[in-house]
């Protein structure tokens, strides 16, 4: 069974792009457009794994870990620009699983990631 | 006039804000010494005013007590003719004269006075009987002074106070002296008072500057005398005061010495004849005087007052410009510094937050570029990897120039990114441990498909290991950017140089090249901002200017330095030095050392 990925990424281009990277790939792929987005599709969908873009309007990366009751352990991969050490590891006590800069990364490079992510992480019962 | 196009548009340099603040100050003193001198020239017409009527009003006062004077004497001779024409003809006694004397108080109302007396008119017929008349009073010796024998005499027949001094005057033909004969002649013909002009009393005669004195007379009748021949025809006698001109004065002259003036008194009636004037030297300046033309009973007298120069004390109108003037440039001075020192801190205020607002566009423009160049990475990179079907080798090559572009747009968006930073003093090292070599090693790698593309040939020299503290990711964006440069501007089949040692307390990474090199002149602008320095490859390979600056900034927050030796078209040599532990490291280890 494929396994589903919430993206969480607020442009258009990087969100579209993303998720065909992803499909091509054999994800099925939520996509949501900002932290509120994403807190309402988790109502609904249940992802294997979550891709967060930090910088975002109406809620943000950072809120929304706040905000999201990981009860479910699924792995959360942040991904951004912000390259400062601090804030890297804020994001780590909130729950963030892996980080990764988006702008250099290609698309093998965050495939690799994910399935690296996806791996460590038993399967629920 | 650049100036003022400069001060109305907000671009004025520095050195204009101090020239404004300095016009600024300038303007004020010359307004301040304009009020000074506004001020010291109304003083001064003020001063002058008030001066001219100050002066008038003492001319005023002298004049008054003149007027008072005669005013007093000739109240006092009516009621001495009162009493004389009471008694009538020339039955007058000396008893009456003195029971008059006393109890008009003449003494009080006129103290000045010298005397006051009765002159009778005396026939030559009847001389005899006015001498007896006299010895019987008691006066034995009694004789007519001067003597000789005249149609009529007018001798002073009584006088009161009758002391030592006024006894001289007993017994004095008046007639013998011509301004008083003439004066009794005039007060004979009118019917009312005549003053004498100035002569010298009887009574100062044997002195050796004798005063001057008037005489005022009130003519004396029995019988009709409303015609001018009854009255000449119809005298008895005179009654009159003699007075001491300087006594009468005195009171004038001690309160305008105290004010420093002066006063001169002339009569003017016939030809002009000074009387009296007060001690009190004369100033320099005849234009200061002031004078009045008096009618005192029948003459003519002409007053005439002058000063000393008056003590203004400070507050003169040159004292008040020059003060002025002073505080003014004070004033200007004080004004200047603050103006000046209040427009600089707000330039620099201005100065700061022009870049702070420069910084925060760039980075937010950085940022937004950011993105979507992300965006076109992916898509490419999908294209590149397969994604989307094999590609045709041309269209491999295509997207693979469109990708090296887009890792272009990303390297520069970055390095704009971290300068931005780096301005804003936002650069925030993230000390950790690392292998310098592994990250000289790897920039190097990440070059080699450039390198090959103009098969060059990169050697790594030195060490294989070099452990140092600093921030991993800047620095090797340190060491790419020279090893980037170093292949840039290489000829093709050239040589680059990379060497990496270790020294005591710092580590040194050369990198040389045979390329186009830089010439001394310019090794100036080589580290600055967006500056790029024009050779054959500069054109060709492209840049953002931005890189050598970023270097040197990121090295020397390392406390580091990074240095070119350099020579056009002999290539390029660049010494990197950095300090094996960071500043803060180093400072503490001196500490425990």
């Amino acid at each position: 069974m494929s396994k589903t990925v919430l993206l969480v990424e607020d442009d258009n281009a990087l969100n579209d792009a993303f998720t065909i990277m992803l499909t091509k790939n054999g994800y099925q792929v939520s996509s949501a457009f900002d932290g509120q987005q994403a807190l309402d599709l988790l109502k609904t969908v249940q992802p294997d794994i979550i891709l967060l873009d930090l910088l975002m309007p109406v809620l943000g990366g950072k809120e929304f870990l706040q905000q999201f009751n990981n009860a479910g352990h699924v792995p959360i991969i942040v991904f951004s620009n912000l390259d400062s050490k601090s804030e890297i590891q804020e994001v780590m006590d909130l729950g963030a699983s892996r980080y990764m800069l988006k702008a250099w990364a290609t698309p093998t490079e965050l495939v690799r990631v994910i399935e690296d992510a996806l791996a460590a992480t038993p399967t629920p019962a | 006039m650049d100036i003022f196009r400069r001060f109305w548009s907000k671009k004025q340099s520095l050195q204009d804000l101090h020239v404004m603040a300095i016009v600024v100050a300038l303007v004020l003193v010359l307004l301040g010494s304009l009020a000074s001198y506004l001020s010291a020239f109304t003083t001064q017409r003020q001063h002058t005013q008030e001066y001219n009527d100050f002066k008038q009003q003492q001319l005023a006062l002298t004049t008054e007590h003149i007027n008072q004077k005669i005013a007093d004497y000739e109240q006092i001779l009516l009621a001495a003719a009162s009493v004389s024409n009471v008694k009538g003809g020339q039955g007058l006694t000396r008893a009456d004269w003195q029971t008059f004397y006393h109890s008009s108080q003449v003494q009080a109302r006129a103290p000045k006075a010298l005397a006051i007396g009765y002159v009778q008119h005396v026939n030559a017929d009847a001389l005899p009987d006015y001498i007896a008349q006299r010895q019987a009073e008691g006066f034995a010796d009694f004789a007519i002074t001067p003597s000789g024998e005249r149609a009529s005499y007018s001798p002073i027949t009584f006088i009161e106070p009758f002391d030592v001094v006024n006894q001289l005057a007993f017994g004095f033909d008046m007639q013998t002296d011509p301004a008083r004969s003439a004066a009794m002649a005039a007060a004979r013909n009118s019917g009312t008072f005549a003053l004498t002009s100035s002569v010298v009393l009887r009574q100062d005669m044997d002195k050796s500057n004798p005063p001057k004195s008037i005489l005022l007379y009130y003519p004396l009748y029995e019988g009709p005398h409303d015609l001018l021949a009854d009255r000449q025809a119809n005298i008895t006698g005179y009654v009159y005061m003699a007075f001491r001109l300087a006594d009468i004065m005195s009171v004038r002259a001690e309160a305008l010495q105290k004010v420093g003036a002066g006063y001169v008194l002339t009569d003017i009636t016939v030809k002009p004849q000074l009387m009296v004037q007060s001690t009190t030297p004369r100033s320099g300046k005849t234009g200061d005087a002031v004078q009045k033309d008096l009618q005192v009973v029948d003459r003519r007298w002409q007053l005439q007052q002058f000063s000393t120069p008056s003590q203004q004390g400070w507050i003169t109108p040159s004292g008040l410009f020059i003060s002025g003037c002073l505080i003014s440039v004070l004033l200007g001075g004080f004004v200047y510094l603050l103006i000046d020192r209040r427009l600089t801190y707000l330039r620099h205020l201005h100065d700061a937050e022009i870049q702070d607002t420069r910084n925060e566009l760039l980075a937010l423009a950085s940022h937004q570029l950011r993105t979507p160049a992300s965006g076109v990475k992916q898509y490419l990179g999908m294209l590149q990897a397969g994604y989307f079907g094999d590609l045709e080798p041309e269209q491999h090559s295509v997207i693979t120039k469109a990708a090296t572009a887009n890792d272009r747009q990303l390297e520069i968006i970055d390095q704009l990114l971290y300068v931005a930073k780096a301005d804003a003093g936002q650069l925030n090292l993230q000390q950790t441990e690392f292998d310098f070599a592994a990250v000289i090693k790897n920039a190097t790698v990440n070059l080699t498909a450039a390198a090959k593309a103009k098969q060059l040939n990169i050697k790594l020299q030195g060490r294989k290991q070099l452990p140092l503290v600093g921030d991993e990711r800047l620095l090797a964006m340190v060491a790419e950017n020279l090893i980037s440069n170093a292949v840039k501007y290489s000829y093709p089949n050239a040589s680059v140089w990379i060497k990496l040692q270790g020294r005591v307390d710092h580590v040194e990474l050369t990198v040389r090249d045979e390329g186009v090199g830089i010439a001394p002149e310019d090794h100036g602008k080589l580290f600055q901002k967006f500056s790029r320095i024009h050779n054959d490859l500069s054109v060709s390979e492209g840049g953002s200017g931005l890189g050598l600056y970023l270097a040197r900034v990121l090295t020397e927050a390392h406390g580091g330095t990074l240095e070119v030796a350099s020579s056009a078209d002999k290539g390029a040599l660049f010494t990197l030095r950095l300090p094996k532990t960071s500043a803060k490291e180093q400072n503490v280890a001196q500490l425990t050392d």
